[in-house]
């Protein structure tokens, strides 16, 4: 006869361990509209931020990355089409000093095992991959089990994990999720001499829903 | 405690060897002479036992060795060289039991010049134990300060630490193999082994590694030289193991091996300052090996942190290959808010681009075609034409109809254009 184990009883079973809410650290984003609309974008979750060309996503990515560098915390950007501009960053203040870069020069399945890589190598305070030039059929096929691994890994790290696309890609995965649409250029000069100032673009919070929508503005680098 | 190892007439390969058995017992070794090894032995009270067995087993591994010499063991280091010196076998002197011990011993047992001698004979002094029976402030008074060190030697209470020589180890060993290895899987197999024996030897030396040095002696007569140059200090063989392996993963020998020797720069290891208020960094352990990873996946250059170059060139950059970091905790603020960021398309897409007075009017492109809504430019640049990055072109920002804003550039000396990127 088996003894010793205290019969399971239905008194036990919140005892079981179902896991705790724990309240989330939010990494604000520097801009205030956003950061009112969002909270900023929390630790030990995914971010998702989408939208078409030209919305604002890169800026806000360096938003993100100045702000976790100002706080001397090492950034990686998974790069999957090369695209990222250190020069850009560095003038949106971004800490060049404690930022990792992957260039994957288009190659999906490296940039997703990239990342993986440096989000359990831990000790980042913010890991983005960037799918928005990667083509979109390609990167609907990340099956959601690595989605799943990324959030997996990202709570465990604690690490802010942005994902930079086109369209949403990490389902339900992604703690928060937030639409950019086209911006708003803005011109200075007359005919025929005219100078980009700057763009002010618009983010709505699909993840969770949240009503109204927050617009920032961003400078051209020729003006300053 | 401490014990001494005294093997009359041993040369300097001699004093190595006693110097590395010595090792095995102790991280603290000195050797006082070529012939003379001491060293701590206090921490092995408790995983061997009474000092007698300690020298027993010391007196074994020489023995297997073919180091057999005398072995002294006493309180303090130079009582045990005494013993060692001048007693035959394994001698154990305990505390308070020196003048016992080493009463009989003939003064010229102590380092001390012909004169003093001469001095002491003529006061009927032939013995460490009468020696040891003269009070301290006579001795001061007749012999100074040299005499006083003297009595505290005979009496056994000359307490100093021992002064470790890290010169004497060697961070370097040879394998040979019988049969050429061409597999990378057996080749670390070996390199383990050989990793694991150097950071045994760094670890009892309170020493690390900043740089690994491997040379493969092939089958076609060549060496297959590699270097690892780490960004930090480690004696973690894990790690160690994992980079070589990444490494010659990375780069191959062309042929077969048939032997490898394995070096270690050796350095003092990194002390690190653990505070609440700086936040956390990767392990450079831990992020040297994943770049390493990631670099295998995606190219040597491809990972790594940027550096901006110090030119009006565009996209100009150099890639660092790992961040450099930076000191401050916080406080740097963005540069004037900010700014509007750029997406490169490497390499820029050859675009056509129709002119009307002066202003781009339509572009049409493998990914952007349509009517131009607004353009500002040119911004014109040029630069390094003393040598071959020259470069000299006009920059327009476009907005396409019902579209994105894009950098449009002509290349002036070869009168086309290309689509550099959008703003993002």
């Amino acid at each position: 006869m088996i003894t010793g184990h205290a019969p399971v009883t239905v008194r036990n079973l919140p005892f079981l361990g179902f896991r705790k809410e724990t309240a989330t650290e939010f990494l604000p984003t520097g801009l205030d509209p956003v950061d009112q609309l969002l909270g900023g974008c929390p630790r030990g979750q995914i971010t998702e931020i989408t939208g078409p060309e030209s919305s604002g996503r890169t800026s806000l990515l360096h938003a993100v990355l100045a702000s976790a560098g100002a706080r001397g915390e090492y950034c990686a950007v998974v790069d999957t089409t090369d695209s990222f501009d250190p020069v850009t960053a560095a003038d949106s203040g971004v800490s060049l000093e404690t930022l990792v870069w992957v260039r994957c020069r288009g190659n999906l399945e490296h940039a997703v095992k990239s990342a993986d890589l440096l989000l359990h190598a831990g000790g980042f305070g913010v890991v983005a991959l960037d799918l928005c030039d990667a083509p979109e059929a390609a990167v609907r096929r990340i099956p959601i089990s690595w989605w799943h691994r990324f959030r997996l890994a990202v709570e465990q790290s604690g690490v802010v994990f942005v994902v930079l696309a086109a369209g949403p890609q990490a389902k339900s995965c992604a703690a928060q999720a937030a639409d950019l649409r086209a911006g708003e250029a803005r011109f200075t000069g007359r005919y025929p001499h005219y100078l980009l100032a700057g763009a002010r673009y618009t983010v709505e919070s699909r993840r969770p829903v949240r009503p109204g929508q927050a617009g920032f503005h961003v400078e051209a680098s020729r003006v300053s | 405690m401490y014990a001494c190892i005294y093997l009359p007439g041993a040369g300097p390969a001699a004093c190595e060897r006693l110097a590395l058995l010595a090792q095995d017992f102790s991280p603290q070794v000195e050797v006082a002479a070529a012939d003379t090894v001491v060293f701590d032995i206090a921490p092995l009270g408790r995983l061997m036992g009474a000092p007698l067995k300690i020298g027993s087993e010391i007196a074994r591994q020489a023995h297997h060795r073919k180091l057999d010499g005398r072995i002294g063991i006493a309180a303090t280091p130079d009582t045990a060289i005494l013993a060692a010196r001048n007693l035959l076998g394994v001698t154990v002197v305990p505390p308070g039991a020196e003048r016992d011990i080493l009463g009989g011993l003939q003064l010229t047992a102590l380092p001390v010049d012909r004169e003093t001698i001469g001095i002491l004979n003529r006061w009927g002094i032939r013995t460490l134990g009468q020696f040891c029976e003269l009070p301290e402030t006579g001795v001061m008074e007749r012999l100074g300060a040299r005499g006083l060190d003297l009595l505290r030697l005979a009496r056994g209470g000359r307490v100093r630490p021992v002064k470790p020589d890290r010169q004497v180890a060697s961070y370097e060993d040879r394998v040979e193999i019988e049969h050429p290895v061409s597999l990378l899987e057996p080749l670390m197999q070996l390199l383990s082994r050989q990793v694991a024996e150097l950071c045994g030897r760094l670890s009892r030396q309170s020493m690390a590694a900043t740089e690994l040095r491997l040379k493969l002696d092939l089958v076609s007569k060549q060496a297959h030289e590699r270097i690892l140059r780490l960004p930090f200090a480690t004696r973690d063989a894990r790690s160690l193991i994992r980079l070589l392996q990444l490494d010659l993963e990375a780069h191959p020998p062309r042929s077969p091996v048939l032997a490898m020797t394995l070096e270690f720069v050796p350095v003092e290891p990194r002390v690190v300052q653990h505070d609440l208020y700086i936040p956390p960094q990767p392990e450079p352990e831990n992020l040297e090996l994943t770049l390493e990873k990631i670099r295998g996946m995606v190219g040597a250059d491809h990972a790594g942190s940027p550096r901006l170059l110090d030119t009006h060139r565009r996209d100009a950059w150099k890639m660092l290959p790992r961040p450099p970091g930076q000191s401050l905790v916080a406080g740097r603020e963005p540069r004037g808010g900010i700014q509007l960021a750029f997406r490169y398309w490497r390499p820029p897409v050859p675009a056509r681009v129709e002119v009307e007075d002066g202003l781009p009017r339509r572009v049409s492109s493998r990914v952007v075609r349509g009517p131009v809504e607004q353009a500002a430019g040119p911004w014109r640049g040029s630069g390094d034409w003393w040598n071959s990055l020259v470069w000299d072109r006009e920059e327009w920002d476009v907005r396409i109809l019902g579209g994105a804003l894009y950098r449009v550039v002509r290349i002036v000396p070869v009168r086309e254009w290309v689509l550099e990127g959008a703003y993002d």
